[in-house]
């Protein structure tokens, strides 16, 4: 698969972005990539924890990540931290269930950029998405 | 911002840019006024010198001529004779000719004046008269040179022009006097005009400086009129913002302040502010300060990060609003009745940006307690029309004996706690025995409750349990502590009495169409079903058919119905302790309404205690030569006015008193040295303590220490007595007497 980063940073609304969907859940990942409707918006990677993340994301600094917080081997707080490292402008929508706000609180202050409550229809998804990459132009 | 762009200040820089200019304009006027009064005087006082002239003529033609007589040198006096001449000549001709004139330092001088009447007649005269006397000073001036020859005898004597010149002189001193006063009288008056027209001038500049001077007051005035006009405009267009800011500000239900980056509150905040949060002053409080007394610790911490969160750039406010830990915070106020009122606020945060920076947070907190109320009964509603949909369900499918008993063991078990509840207590010791009584008999309660499937009694039976848990956990125990199961108990009674009604509707139902159907067609084949299903039901069978829960309510009713349950229940108790019983019931039927329950209640207790105490297994009865089977007999007497008896005999081992006393101290509800003071009849009577119990484990059937103490409460709401006999391996007798029926007391 190969990913094409734009690096472009102007505030073009036609700009296209690349994505990696984070989720130790293969339902989620699935339904995260089949109820995505939006053109400029592309799934380029998935990863099933963590630390696949940060990997993959080395590989391939995509723009936009999807971020579950629990999943084991390296939780969703410590791999925001480090997607954050390598790629300051990444756009992370941190998705998961809203069991406890203060867990959530801590992703966004690591660096994620918004949050989604699981379980999440595909509007909700959508509009959550292009809120995001709103706030990125 | 455009350096011409000067917005509201634009009226007060042009005011004084135009007050500048006109300052320019009067300066500039006073400067040119001033050099031409300088330059007036300068003319002035050269015309004035002019007379000087004339009678400098005077004065050199008479030096002339005295000299000439005396043979001395005339150079100098005919040198500066001809200045004088050259001077008048050239300064009146000028003057005559276009009122201009040159000073002796060649500055230029013109006055139109000077061409008008009366200097222009005077300068005309002047004129005449000057080219006459000049004709006379030509023939003088044209005599230059040496007037004087030596003789051969050494003397010095006029020659030819000498001679002439003295002839000259002569001539001119016949008009020199008259001419030169003429002269200077016309240089005098064009003075005088050049004077006059100089005060004119002076009068004039005068004029133009008061002018000036009012003017630049009335400018001043007029700026600082308009300065404060504007000002006041200003004030009252602020006054009117500010007032409108108070009103909205007075008026929103919302409570609204700024949060800055410190988490300080802002000055501006809405009144509904006070109001929800019962305080007036909000001065120098942080959000910090506000929420402290309102929520929790790690609410307050998680609050905090939230807003700290919304400083940052990186996260999107919409994207984060679902994270909000205030958007649904429950706060108590105390309220002047000693309690306290519950309300549910809602924040909300929004950034402020000013000049593309974040300058605050919109802090919108809304009283949102009536939703959340009604969100509450709403919810509370469909839960309650489920439970009772899942209750009716269940109903229907359980076992009708094991509800009937179910019910019953229950309703004692609710008894007997809130008998517990009521019994005064000081000690910590105490408090703790009625928590353990509580525990054992809810837990009974709950555990039957689960195995029946009906959840609902089930989750209140748990929530009561909870609320003992966290009772027992408590270090110091008081009365107060007790209060919260009080509710709890009534909750769970009423729901009791929920389940009741719903079967006696069931049972309503049943009677209605068994009934209407035996009218419509008694040989229905779904008629006679029903009727089986009622008969088997009546019968307690094991069917699950689901009219079972309505007949055994009916047959509990009954005096019938009470016979069933106690054989059932004997039975039951009979076969979990591997142990053989008969029962035998008389007068049930003639249970007055009023004490159907009570009797049912303390007959349910009487019967297990039976079975599970006082009747021994088959082989201990066959070792003691006795049947295998007990013998149990139940017989209810009504005496009339005298009362009625209800008297529950078993021919079992009869009370064992040192097994009682032995339990009574391990239940730590008397002491050793109590116990062996004790007689027979004092220690039958421990059995009625709570929590007594002579059985090592719980079970269904005996071990809460419960049964006897409800027996007691029971008779004693009702005003009864209890009496009782026994027999070591003979029997255990229990009378139960109650007042009359018309003299029953409510319980």
């Amino acid at each position: 698969m190969s990913v094409v980063t734009t690096a472009s940073t102007s505030k073009d609304i036609s700009r296209r972005f690349t994505m990696m969907i984070c989720d130790d859940s293969n339902i989620i990942r699935r339904k995260i990539e089949r109820e995505l409707n939006i053109d400029r918006l592309e799934v380029v990677a998935s990863a099933a924890n963590g630390r696949i993340a940060v990997e993959t994301f080395t590989r391939q600094p995509v723009d936009v990540v999807t971020m579950d917080i629990t999943m084991p081997e390296m939780d969703g707080i410590e791999c925001v931290k480090k997607l954050v490292q390598i790629k300051p402008d990444v756009l992370i929508l941190v998705i998961s269930a809203l069991s406890d706000k203060a867990t959530a609180i801590e992703a966004l202050k690591s660096g994620a950029n918004g949050f989604l409550c699981k379980p999440f229809s595909d509007w909700q998804l959508t509009e959550a998405l292009e809120e995001l990459l709103r706030g990125a132009q | 911002m455009n350096f011409l762009d000067l917005g509201r200040y634009k009226p007060i820089a042009l005011g004084l840019f135009g007050f500048t200019l006109l300052i320019g304009v009067v300066l500039g006027f006073n400067m040119f006024m001033a050099n031409l009064l300088s330059s007036d005087l300068s003319g002035t006082r050269f015309l004035a010198r002019q007379q000087i002239q004339s009678e400098l003529i005077l004065a050199h033609s008479h030096t002339m001529a005295a000299r000439l007589k005396t043979h001395e040198s005339i150079t100098d006096s005919f040198n500066s004779l001809r200045t004088a001449v050259t001077r008048i000549d050239q300064t009146l001709s000028s003057l005559a000719n276009d009122g201009s004139f040159i000073d002796d330092q060649n500055r230029s001088y013109q006055y139109a004046a000077l061409l008008k009447e009366p200097s222009a007649g005077v300068l005309n005269t002047a004129m005449k008269n000057w080219s006459a006397y000049k004709t006379k000073l030509d023939t003088v001036l044209r005599l230059s040179g040496d007037p004087y020859k030596n003789e051969a005898n050494g003397t010095i004597t006029l020659n030819e022009r000498g001679q002439r010149l003295a002839l000259a002189l002569a001539d001119l001193e016949t008009v020199e006097t008259a001419a030169s006063a003429e002269l200077s009288a016309a240089f005098k008056s064009v003075a005088d005009e050049l004077e006059s027209e100089l005060n004119a001038r002076v009068h004039t500049l005068r004029l133009v400086q008061t002018t000036t001077i009012i003017l630049t007051l009335g400018s001043f005035l007029g700026i600082l009129f308009y300065l404060g006009s504007t000002m006041r405009n200003e004030d009252v267009q602020t006054g009117e913002t500010r007032k409108e800011t108070t009103d909205i500000l007075g008026t929103v239900n919302e409570g609204l302040f700024l949060l800055d980056r410190n988490q300080q509150i802002g000055h501006e905040r809405s009144k509904a502010l006070s109001h929800m949060f019962r305080r007036d002053s909000f001065d120098d409080m942080s959000f910090e300060d506000l929420l402290r007394p309102l929520v929790p610790e790690k609410t307050l911490k998680t609050a905090q990060d939230y807003v700290e969160l919304l400083w940052g750039e990186r996260v999107n406010e919409k994207l984060v609003k679902s994270i909000n830990p205030l958007n649904e915070v429950e706060v108590n106020f105390d309220n002047q009745a000693g309690g306290f009122d519950t309300h549910y606020l809602e924040f909300d945060f929004n950034r402020v940006k000013s000049g593309g920076q974040l300058s605050h947070l919109l802090v919108t907190v809304t009283d949102v307690t009536k939703r959340v109320m009604l969100a509450k009964e709403l919810q509370e509603s469909q839960e309650k029309s489920q439970a009772q949909l899942d209750l009716l369900l269940r109903i229907l499918h359980v076992d009708p004996v094991s509800l009937t008993n179910f019910l019953s063991d229950a309703d004692t078990s609710l008894r007997m706690i809130n008998t517990i509840l009521r019994e005064p207590a000081r000690e910590e010791a105490d408090f703790r025995i009625k928590i353990s009584s509580m525990y054992r008999q809810i837990h009974a309660v709950k555990g039957e409750a689960s195995a029946l499937g009906l959840k609902t009694v089930d989750q209140r039976a748990h929530a009561f349990e909870d609320s003992l848990a966290d009772i027992k956990d408590r270090e110091a125990l008081s009365g107060n502590d007790f209060l919260p199961l009080v509710v709890k108990l009534d909750d769970l009674f009423n729901h009791m009495n929920q389940v009741r009604e719903m079967l006696s509707r069931l049972t309503d139902l049943h009677h209605a169409i068994s009934g209407r159907n035996t009218t419509a067609d008694s040989g229905n084949t779904q008629v006679q079903a029903d009727q089986e299903q009622l008969d088997e039901l009546q019968s307690s069978s094991q069917s699950d058919d689901r009219s079972e829960g309505p007949a055994a309510l009916e047959a509990l009713m009954s005096g019938t119905g009470l016979k069933h349950t106690l054989e059932s229940l004997a039975q039951k108790v009979a076969d979990n302790c591997i142990k053989q019983v008969e029962l035998e019931c008389n007068g049930l039927e003639s249970v007055p309404e009023v004490y159907r329950r009570t009797v049912k209640d303390i007959a349910i207790q009487l019967v297990r205690n039976a079975v599970a105490h006082g009747i021994e297994t088959p082989v201990d009865r066959l070792s003691a030569s006795k049947p295998e089977t007990g013998q149990l007999s139940i017989e209810f007497v009504d005496h009339g006015d005298q009362g009625v008896e209800l008297v529950v005999q078993d021919d079992g081992c009869g009370l064992q008193l040192d097994r009682i006393k032995q339990a009574a101290i391990e239940h730590g509800l008397v002491t050793r040295a109590q116990a062996a003071l004790m007689d027979a009849r004092q220690t039958m009577s421990l059995i009625f303590r709570p929590g007594f119990s002579t059985s090592d484990t719980v079970t269904s059937d005996a071990g809460r220490g419960a049964g006897m103490d409800l027996v007691r409460s029971l008779v004693a709401e009702h005003n009864g007595r209890v009496g009782m006999s026994t027999a070591r391996g003979r029997f255990t007798r229990f009378k139960i007497w109650l007042p009359a029926p018309s003299k029953a007391v409510a319980a």
